[in-house]
């Protein structure tokens, strides 16, 4: 099957140099991001992310289940990562790469493990019937830090969906269509987002640098790379470098702190982007500001 | 039947979308509000198992927007693959893989093969051309439905809005979700420049009584042919126009 095409020895010595002089070939600076460009569908929980070239979709979908046995109390959530040929011809559908892994185990961690869908406020009848929500994510377009693109997909289509109002009486339950009653937001108890760091040269040599939002060039010449998860009050919830090269402990703190101010920009940056898209969905309804909620106010 | 002007088909339709592809394209029907994203690689390198001697292999790949791909999607891809292989001059490149890959984004009803058909093998087609793959011809697909007597009023005024727009001879096309609800039978049916039938995709739409009746349900043949003049109208006039006038700001042809 096709593979990557590989990056001769002048653009890599180029590519190298220019870092080394603080330069980049899209004429960024170092740490910053390329501009995130959030599109929503026409139903809820459906957001297309683009950053630069890079394209990731997400989509989020719920049906009433059975809870498993041993949790009779939680809803059930399940991420689905699948690369095909489309991100790149390199991606062979029904064959997961490395890459593939990594990603869907990251997201994992950073979304689900974090604990920011409160599953307890999906379970409907206990131990008989809980709201089973699927987030699939689709990626488009591969130009470097699918990551980062595809936990802003998954975050904002998480915040932007709506569940439909069931009401319980004994064992029976009932959906309500969206015209019945007014959808509600899932409970999202905060908002973890990824910001990944790729490092290059040789720390030994003093000469470590690293860069925010790598495109698949950069991605490709890169020495060792880093994902944090961080939510916009600056708590950690996943931090992941696996292997690459050595890197001291004082860059460490400085991408963590560095990824924490990111994560508050692109907060800020979601939450403007979801309210604009409810003031068009809304237009002249002002009742939209009282909407019913499922969480609390904390 | 009342001839009721018609008007003239269109399609929201993106070329070039996706930068990593060779070719790619998103379409989105105006009136059914299905949206899907194709890409085209090709010609590639091809799993040994799959190569033909003289003539390139064609795959089709289909996901859907919600879930993993099932029997549905197989079932998609296998009608795609098999419409547009004759289409594609494979014997221009042998012993090498032209890959579709389709992606559905949005769609008024996931369970309806026709319904989703048509915009998946119009958009297929714009990718190949964009990916420069040579092609026998082009062709366009429609989705036609013909509607349950008598008409029912639909109570939700926005899905009336196609009403006169696009009924004609007894069928309606691209129809939306509260449309295709009550439609008896539904109809893809897909034509060359040319004129010639390339696809044929019909299903009865009535829950339970199934098949050709006399109470109405299924179709009778002289309603077919209806839906047949019909969509060879839209195919060789209404789609050969959006092909050309899509395409020429892109100096193809």
């Amino acid at each position: 099957m096709p593979k990557d095409p590989e990056i001769s020895l002048t653009e890599k010595t180029f590519v190298l140099e220019a870092l080394k002089q603080n330069l980049r070939i899209d004429g960024r600076d170092l740490h910053s991001s390329r501009d995130v460009q959030l599109t929503f569908g026409d139903d809820y929980g459906f957001v297309d992310v683009r950053l630069g070239k890079t394209r990731v979709l997400a989509r989020i979908s719920a049906e009433v289940t059975k809870p498993r046995a041993d949790r009779p109390f939680e809803g059930l959530f399940t991420i689905s990562t699948e690369m095909g040929p489309m991100a790149s011809p390199v991606f062979e559908a029904g064959r997961p790469t490395d890459l593939d892994h990594t990603l869907s185990r990251t997201l994992e961690k950073s979304i689900r493990r974090s604990q920011a869908l409160d599953t307890e406020s999906l379970c409907l009848v206990t131990a008989q019937r809980v709201w089973s929500i699927r987030a699939d994510v689709h990626f488009l377009t591969h130009d470097g830090n699918l990551l980062d693109a595809a936990c802003i997909a998954l975050v904002t289509a998480l915040a932007h969906f709506r569940l439909p109002v069931v009401s319980v009486s004994g064992e029976d339950i009932t959906i309500h269509s969206p015209e019945e009653r007014v959808p509600v937001p899932l409970s999202l108890l905060h908002w973890p987002l990824c910001v990944s760091f790729s490092f290059f040269g040789d720390d030994d040599a003093g000469e470590m640098i690293f860069l925010v939002d790598a495109t698949a060039q950069e991605e490709a010449l890169r020495s060792g790379d880093m994902s944090v998860t961080v939510n916009k009050n600056g708590e950690i919830c996943q931090m992941a470098k696996s292997g690459g090269v050595a890197v001291e402990a004082e860059v460490l703190l400085r991408c963590a702190r560095m990824a924490a101010e990111k994560a508050k920009v692109l907060d800020k940056m979601i939450t403007e982007a979801l309210r604009d898209d409810e003031l068009r969905r809304n237009k002249g309804n002002l009742d939209w500001l009282k909407e019913s909620r499922a969480e609390n106010d904390r | 039947m009342a001839t009721t002007t018609v008007a003239p088909l269109s399609a929201d339709i993106e070329l070039s979308p996706l930068p990593q592809a060779d070719g790619s394209c998103q379409y989105a029907c105006p009136t059914s509000r299905t949206t899907v994203l194709t890409a085209v690689n090709g010609p590639i390198e091809v799993r040994a198992k799959d190569e033909q001697p003289s003539n390139a292999t064609v795959e089709v790949i289909v996901k859907p927007g919600i879930g993993v791909g099932g029997v549905r999607e197989t079932r998609l891809a296998g009608i795609l693959q098999k419409t547009l292989a004759p289409l594609i001059l494979t014997a221009h490149h042998p012993r090498t893989l032209i890959q579709i890959t389709a992606q559905v984004l949005q769609c008024e009803d996931h369970t309806s093969i026709p319904l989703l058909l048509a915009p998946l093998l119009n958009c297929a087609i714009f990718s190949l051309l964009l990916a420069g793959v040579p092609l026998r011809t082009t062709a366009w697909a429609v989705h036609l439905v013909i509607p349950s007597k008598p008409p029912q009023p639909v109570a939700d005024a926005e899905a009336m809005q196609t009403d006169a727009t696009n009924v004609a001879n007894g069928t309606i096309r691209n129809p939306n979700k509260a449309l295709l609800a009550q439609a008896k039978s539904s109809h893809t049916l897909a034509f060359s420049k040319e004129g010639e039938m390339l696809l044929i995709e019909s299903i009865d739409c009535s829950e339970g009584s199934g098949g050709v009746s006399a109470d109405g349900q299924g179709w009778n043949i002289e309603e077919w042919f209806g839906v047949m003049d019909e969509a060879q109208r839209v195919c060789c006039e209404d789609g050969v126009r959006i092909t050309r006038e899509t395409l020429a700001g892109k100096k193809m042809f």
